[in-house]
């Protein structure tokens, strides 16, 4: 085997595998597209409990003032699909920036815990921070 | 010597001119460059040629492919094949980059010949041409500017095909070894299912790669008609060499070049790193395809025991099980463990995406200065992951991010879906917020 042999047989291969995968995904893609209704049916029934669950988890949010433009922010709040996207969207919206993040979701509830900055460079106050911050979790 | 349409217009030792003549024909300059003239000058050479036996051969074979054809990609060449090809019908849906010229129509035309019975070039074979269709526009874009002419062309190293003539000199260096291994050992398999007709042997093992069944424009028969045309006058007997040390040399860079543009967000342009990444691409590919294969019998069980819980109340696995008695691989794809991992660069951003069962963790860093988290949560959730952790922040000059998150039940989402997916979405967004930078 020359160098010249092996790049072309793996050009092949590549491109062999390259359809498989494609071939593969699609085939996917067509058993999800008839499985959906039987995947709407199963979502009704697993949504529901979580609303009628009797601990539920109360919003708390804490903010406290840093520096500058910078806050420090504690949520709780329910976890709930997509809710974590909605949060940072809002607080972009407004101009808020979140840096050195954490995350966490444990037994229904998620935990943010992160450094809030303006990105329009005005000095921000950890009360009305906070206000929106509860503001922004009831409606997300 | 040769017969050229614009004998006013065009002078073959003058590379300029060639542009004169695609102003004549009325095409577009874009792929036209005369600073590489070296190269320039070679096809130049090679064009001559071409056209003077086209003349010579066009009589004999009026029909079938010709690859050859291919070849000729600069200006006034491509110009006046795309011109022939477009008299003589197209087969092709038109595609962007300049191959499509060539691939367009080669039912009719002539084949090409050398004086002394060599071919110049050839084009590549078919999954060559689906990869040239299956190419994003960037890396097709990248490949017409940064490459030499010549370069579209794959042409065939002589008697390479044939495992008995092929001899090898020395052993091939480590990184090729590793290649080497990474491909099936059957290697030839891979091969004969593009040489499965065999066909003609004394027109030369050159022609082999041009025996193929099935073509999208119909590339068949390309070695008959070489074989004729090399029988009119001359001996039919191989030459298995390229006599140039340059036509070897323009042979590998094709062919590198062919490697580097099916690898996805090549790093580094250097044949070694090429070689590296390829045999990276390859064990991700192999991972994919085992994860995919994975999620189709998954989904098919899953979807089987669905319907019948709706139907019947219990017994939904037993349900699953007993409606596939018979295929033992089925059962133990459904039961296995599902895991693959994944990593892709990019200029700006580097991917690490593992599942484990239904879970995926990402890790993500980030070059540049940008806030990428929400976007990085968006496709998340377009690609129905659930985000549970969440850590990460701005170390130096890179944001790195660590994502853990769960799929929701029955979606179909794979691996590299999910590297691709973010890393488009990153570098989407740091385009948009630095237009001027350099990328």
């Amino acid at each position: 085997m020359n160098k010249a042999t092996i790049i072309e047989d793996a050009i092949t291969y590549i491109t062999e595998l390259q359809k498989n995968v494609k071939v593969l995904s699609n085939q996917l893609m067509e058993m999800e597209v008839s499985s959906i209704e039987d995947a709407k049916a199963l979502s009704k029934e697993t949504d529901a409990p979580e609303e009628t669950e009797e601990n539920r988890i109360e919003p708390d949010v804490k903010v406290i003032y840093v520096n500058g433009n910078k806050l420090w922010m504690k949520m709780i709040f329910e976890n709930r699909r997509g809710r974590l996207t909605k949060l940072m969207e809002a607080l972009s919206a407004h101009g808020f920036e979140l840096n050195d993040v954490s995350v966490t979701t444990s037994m229904g509830a998620t935990l943010i815990s992160s450094c809030v900055e303006g990105t329009l460079g005005e000095v921000l106050e950890a009360s009305s921070m906070s206000e929106l911050l509860q503001e922004i979790i009831k409606h997300i | 010597m040769y017969v050229e349409t614009d004998p006013d217009c065009f002078d073959p030792n003058d590379p300029y001119s060639i542009g004169e003549v695609a102003d004549c024909l009325g095409f577009p300059q874009a792929l036209q460059d005369p600073h590489e003239s070296s190269t320039f000058e070679q096809t130049m050479g090679l064009h001559e040629d071409v056209h003077s036996n086209m003349e010579n051969c066009y009589e004999n074979n009026e029909n079938d492919t010709h690859l050859m054809q291919g070849m000729i990609h600069d200006g006034a060449a491509t110009n006046h094949l795309d011109n022939q090809a477009l008299a003589l019908g197209n087969h092709q849906a038109p595609i962007d980059n300049n191959w499509s010229y060539a691939a367009q129509n080669f039912d009719n035309g002539p084949p090409i010949m050398l004086p002394d019975g060599q071919i110049p070039m050839i084009a590549p074979t078919l999954d060559l041409l689906d990869l040239f269709h299956n190419l994003p526009p960037r890396s097709s874009a990248a490949l017409l500017q940064n490459q030499p002419i010549p370069s579209l062309i794959e042409p065939i190293p002589m008697g390479v095909y044939d495992p008995l003539l092929h001899l090898a000199p020395h052993p091939p260096p480590p990184l090729m070894r590793d290649l080497f291994h990474s491909l099936p050992h059957g290697c030839y398999r891979g091969t004969s299912s593009l040489f499965g007709d065999g066909g003609d042997d004394d027109g030369g093992l050159l022609y082999h790669q041009n025996h193929h069944q099935e073509t999208e424009n119909g590339m068949l028969k390309f070695s008959q008609d070489i074989n004729v045309c090399l029988g009119n006058g001359r001996e039919r007997k191989a030459t298995k060499h390229f006599t140039t040390d340059k036509e070897k040399r323009s042979q590998m860079n094709d062919k590198f070049a062919i490697l580097m543009s099916l690898i996805p967000n090549p790093i580094k342009t250097d044949r070694a790193s090429v070689v590296g990444e390829a045999i990276e691409y390859i064990k991700e590919l192999l991972r994919t395809v085992d994860e995919l294969k994975l999620l189709v019998e998954k989904k098919r069980c899953g979807m089987g025991s669905r319907r019948k819980r709706h139907r019947m109340e219990d017994g939904d696995m037993e349900s699953c099980i007993t409606d596939k008695p018979i295929s033992e691989p089925d059962q133990s794809y459904s039961s296995a463990l599902r895991s693959s991992w994944l990593q892709r660069k990019s200029k700006v951003t580097e991917v690490d995406v593992r599942i484990i069962d239904d879970e995926v963790t990402i890790k993500l860093v980030q070059r540049k200065k940008i806030n990428c988290l929400l976007y990085v949560s968006r496709v998340l959730d377009e690609l129905h992951l659930d985000l549970q952790h969440v850590a990460g922040g701005h170390i130096g000059e890179h944001y790195s991010f660590l994502f853990n998150s769960k799929i929701y039940e029955g979606s179909p989402v794979f691996a590299s879906a999910i590297a691709s997916k973010l890393i488009e979405a990153v570098d989407g967004q740091y385009a948009m917020s630095c237009p001027t930078g350099s990328y």
